[in-house]
């Protein structure tokens, strides 16, 4: 995953850098306390505004993982 | 030789209070074809603050043009007064009009008769002005003078409900004014208010142990499903229903009403921390990953400010959670047409003897808030007890 994404991890869950850098591919919201249902779609709005791309509501329950939203940014043509 | 409609008159929806353009037809009090006298209450209409009767304008038999539930403007047809059904069937037949009873016109645009008094106040031509929705309202004339401050005459008028009330002249020197709420918060404050002078609301209190809700809330985040305790107070909610119907009941005055699905509404805040009920359907027929998945894409659509009208109408009762708030809990005030709301605070850990043993368990406090003109306490502790074991044996 590359630092754009870790960037819109810190704004949405208000992280400090260290806790950013600390994220990957593997992190899964059971690793972060503070990514909780009500960070997550401050999350989501934010990964959509910086990768130009829009989910569907009904699809944003299911990416609570740093994989799955790779995958849904893939299928929608964008590497992060 | 007369007429066939020179005796009919038509029974309109007369202006039932200032800050209403609308209302809502409650109930007919007269069957159809019931001869009427002059005064006699025909219907009941529902504005944001009452409930109020609508009287026949004349003597002679009423035949109604408008269904039980229906939102009508000022001005739109009720029903017609005539010598006989028959006569105003002739008079239907011969106007062969709009189903609205209005006369149509090519060149004069649907209005509700409280944009029709702003327009003319403010010398505005309403072919102007954009409509929401099926007919121009007070609302769109208000956004159309707030938009073009040269549009009439009078220059633009506050929005409604921000009319100054008196302020005592002894605080005036101690306060400074500040700008008024915004259309969606006065709305919601003006719905809540209304609601609140309509119930006798009371509220009961009670702990739960929330440490199966938890397991199953980290179960679904290990499964990258992020979730939070809405889904959970729904389905204790639903089962409260099941339990006592009469919680997704609701009063208009002594005439009770209950809804004949358990679709539950839930508290929600925009990006911008405007406030929404959206409604999660046929919880009765839901496990609860199903329901935690639904307020997933309930709560996106409210946060993107996209919530559709269709799923914010005709939830039985609402929940409200503030389980990352630093509060133990609080009180929920009801939606309107409904009599009962469930809240839930912040989880805290309390120590609890066990097997023995002490442990530490996660717990919630749960708040019913009801209306004790539809039950008592005795009645609505059960089925808050309900509750408390609904949300403390989840089945997913």
């Amino acid at each position: 995953m590359n630092d754009r994404l870790r960037t819109c991890f810190a704004r949405a869950l208000k992280l400090d850098a260290a806790s950013a850098a600390r994220i990957d591919a593997s992190t899964a919201a059971a690793d972060l306390p503070a990514w909780t249902s009500v960070t997550h779609l401050s999350l989501i709005l934010e990964v959509e505004r910086t990768f130009g791309v829009r989910f569907e509501n009904a699809e944003v329950a299911s990416l609570g993982s740093v994989s799955a939203i790779l995958e849904a940014l893939s299928a929608r043509g964008v590497q992060a | 030789m007369t007429s066939p409609d020179d005796n009919v008159q038509p029974v309109r929806v007369p202006q039932v209070n200032v800050n209403d353009d609308e209302v809502r037809l409650v109930g007919w009090r007269v069957q159809a074809g019931t001869r009427v006298r002059p005064g006699q209450v025909i219907c009941e209409v529902e504005t944001s603050k009452s409930v109020e009767e609508i009287s026949a304008p004349a003597e002679g038999v009423f035949v109604p043009a408008a269904a039980e539930g229906q939102l009508l403007a000022v001005g739109d047809l009720l029903g017609h007064i005539g010598p006989s059904g028959e006569a105003v069937a002739a008079f239907l037949r011969a106007s062969a009009a709009d189903p609205s009873g209005r006369a149509p016109s090519a060149d004069a645009p649907r209005a509700t008769l409280g944009a029709i008094q702003l327009a003319r106040e403010h010398g505005v031509d309403l072919a102007r002005v954009p409509a929401s929705g099926d007919r121009i309202r007070r609302e769109d004339v208000e956004r159309f003078l707030a938009a073009s401050p040269d549009a009439g005459p009078g220059g633009p008028r506050p929005p409604a409900g921000t009319e100054r009330e008196a302020l005592p002249p002894p605080l005036a020197p101690l306060v400074a004014e500040q700008p008024p709420l915004d259309e969606h918060a006065w709305s919601v404050a003006r719905h809540l208010a209304a609601t609140q002078a309509r119930l006798t609301t009371t509220q009961l209190a009670i702990d739960a142990r929330m440490d199966r809700v938890v397991a199953w809330i980290e179960a679904r985040r290990q499964s990258g499903r992020v979730t939070g305790l809405p889904a959970a107070l729904i389905h204790a909610a639903a089962a409260a229903v099941a339990a006592e119907p009469r919680l997704a009941s609701f009063r208009l005055g002594r005439r009770v009403f209950r809804y004949q699905a358990v679709d539950i509404a839930f508290t929600a805040r925009s990006a911008e921390g405007r406030l929404f009920a959206p409604v999660v359907r046929g919880v009765d027929r839901r496990c609860l990953d199903e329901v935690a998945d639904e307020v997933a894409r309930l709560s996106m659509a409210v946060f993107r400010g996209e919530l559709a009208g269709a799923d914010q109408l005709g939830a039985c009762m609402t929940i409200s959670v503030l389980a990352d708030r630093p509060v133990r809990w609080h009180v929920g005030l009801q939606n309107a047409f409904q009599s009962a709301i469930l809240s839930c605070g912040s989880l805290r850990e309390e120590l609890l003897l066990q097997d023995g043993q002490v442990q530490a368990v996660p717990m919630a406090t749960l708040v019913l808030s009801y209306d004790h003109g539809l039950m008592d306490g005795w009645e609505a502790s059960a089925c808050l007890d309900v509750a408390r074991q609904a949300i403390e044996n989840p089945v997913g």
